[in-house]
């Protein structure tokens, strides 16, 4: 049995972890809901770019025809990235900045990967869904805002382990998964906290978990770039930039012929944050939902298109890339995105019932927690 | 009402015995469907995953 005296810092703990954080996460439960189902959604609004249906067996153009049409589209502009989603393969999307390091003035371009025809200029930057990603993200407040939300996640995660430390004493009486229905509304409000609570525990977890490794994610790739990536290019460090540069199809060959086994994830330009200024950085990655998302970087001279280096992620990138999906739930289809989006509602019941939980005894008297517990098996 | 006071204490073992089984369901089936794409271990990888729900389901529409 649990002393008084340490059940009581528990409970301080729970109520003041979850009270700081709650308003917050009911704002991330319910800007992820929609997310969840962006592509469903940006489908729906005829957001979603969707390439023509080719005979059977034709082949990709190449990626300096892609890119050309890109940039023919704003030739003012820098090409940045060339990238597409892991189960995407009909399209590519050019990222065009005014800079390479541009980040505001940016222009999206969708280019048919068979013909390599321009199909649409979305506004990523505009509606519904953009608005839900970046209040879900950073609350349009850019790297504070990442690193605020992740504290926020932080203090859910004590708040769980808190609420769990108290599930044991709250229980010692009631069966598992009973609500006292027919009692008094703050003690059917606390049987469904301490429910719905513990069911979804490790779910809850590790999608808190992961969002607070996200929120480091900037940091984390600047980390990277100053430690990996700057030994990679140090060879390269006093050059002068290229003037003349080469095919980015034969660049893409020389990544392939180092890793037959996968395929083209993203290409990083010269100048951008994923490379150096000598450089495309090839970003190759794998065929199974793990390793989609593990990409396997290779420099390759941006003059010559030879293969300089390349060399496996570290682990904290790992770690970053393997918690993405588990906290986007993109990875099973349907069937996991309709389980993310209930269990992410139930997790909305829990932080409500929690808040009505601490509103409602705000002005009463609040005995002491062995006495709470007590009375609480009681009635 | 007094009904629960003469109820006797349930040990940690027994509080934490469905907790633990959700828990370890749950964290299977996110690992099971993020390393298998497609086939039977995928399939039973998502119904882990759908184990809390239909406990949910179960006690508190049922009960």
């Amino acid at each position: 049995m649990m002393r008084n005296h340490t059940l009581k810092q528990w409970a301080w703990i729970h109520k003041w972890s979850s009270l700081i954080c709650t308003a917050f996460m009911l704002l991330l439960c319910l800007t992820g809901l929609p997310l969840i189902f962006h592509h469903e959604i940006d489908h729906l609004l005829g957001n979603e770019v969707e390439a023509p249906d080719l005979p059977a067996g034709s082949t990709d153009a190449s990626l300096d025809q892609v890119l050309a049409n890109a940039v023919a589209r704003y030739p003012d502009y820098l090409p940045q990235y060339i990238f597409r989603e892991a189960d995407e393969t009909k399209t590519w999307r050019v990222r065009l900045g005014k800079s390479a390091q541009e980040q505001n003035d940016l222009h999206y371009v969708v280019v048919d990967a068979r013909t390599a025809e321009v199909l649409a200029e979305p506004k990523l930057k505009e509606g519904f869904m953009y608005v839900m990603f970046k209040l879900h993200v950073d609350l349009f407040a850019g790297l504070p805002g990442m690193l605020f939300l992740g504290l926020m996640g932080f203090l859910m995660l004590v708040a769980i382990v808190s609420g769990v430390v108290l599930y044991a004493p709250f229980m010692r009486r009631i069966a598992f998964g009973e609500i006292r229905k027919s009692r008094a509304e703050k003690l059917k409000r606390l049987d469904t906290h301490n429910f719905l609570g513990i069911v979804t525990l490790v779910w809850v977890f590790v999608v808190g978990l992961t969002g607070v490794i996200n929120a480091w994610s900037d940091l984390v790739v600047k980390y990277w770039q100053a430690d990996q990536m700057a030994s990679m290019i140090k060879p390269y460090k006093d050059l002068p930039p290229p003037k003349e540069f080469a095919s980015i199809q034969a660049s893409v060959l020389a990544a392939k012929q180092l890793e037959p086994e996968m395929r083209l994830g993203f290409i990083a330009f010269p100048g951008t944050a994923f490379t150096s200024d000598h450089h495309y950085g090839i970003f190759m990655r794998g065929n199974t939902p793990l390793t989609t998302r593990l990409y396997k970087p290779a420099l390759i001279d941006a003059q010559t298109a030879q293969l300089t280096d390349s060399r496996d992620l570290p682990w904290y990138l790992m770690a970053l890339l393997i918690s993405q999906p588990l906290h986007f739930g993109d990875y099973g289809g349907m069937p996991l995105k309709m389980i993310w989006a209930t269990l992410d509602i139930i997790t909305i019941i829990v932080l409500w019932t929690g808040l009505m939980l601490w509103w409602k005894k705000r002005h009463q008297y609040v005995p002491d927690i062995q006495t709470q517990i007590r009375l609480s098996e009681a009635y | 009402m007094v009904t629960h006071l003469f109820l006797k204490h349930r040990s940690l073992r027994q509080i934490f015995k469905w907790p633990l089984l959700i828990g370890l369901a749950t964290l299977l089936g996110l690992l099971i469907v993020l390393i298998e794409d497609v086939g039977m271990m995928e399939s039973f990888g998502i119904v882990t995953l759908f184990f809390p729900i239909m406990i949910i389901i179960y006690f508190y529409f049922t009960q």
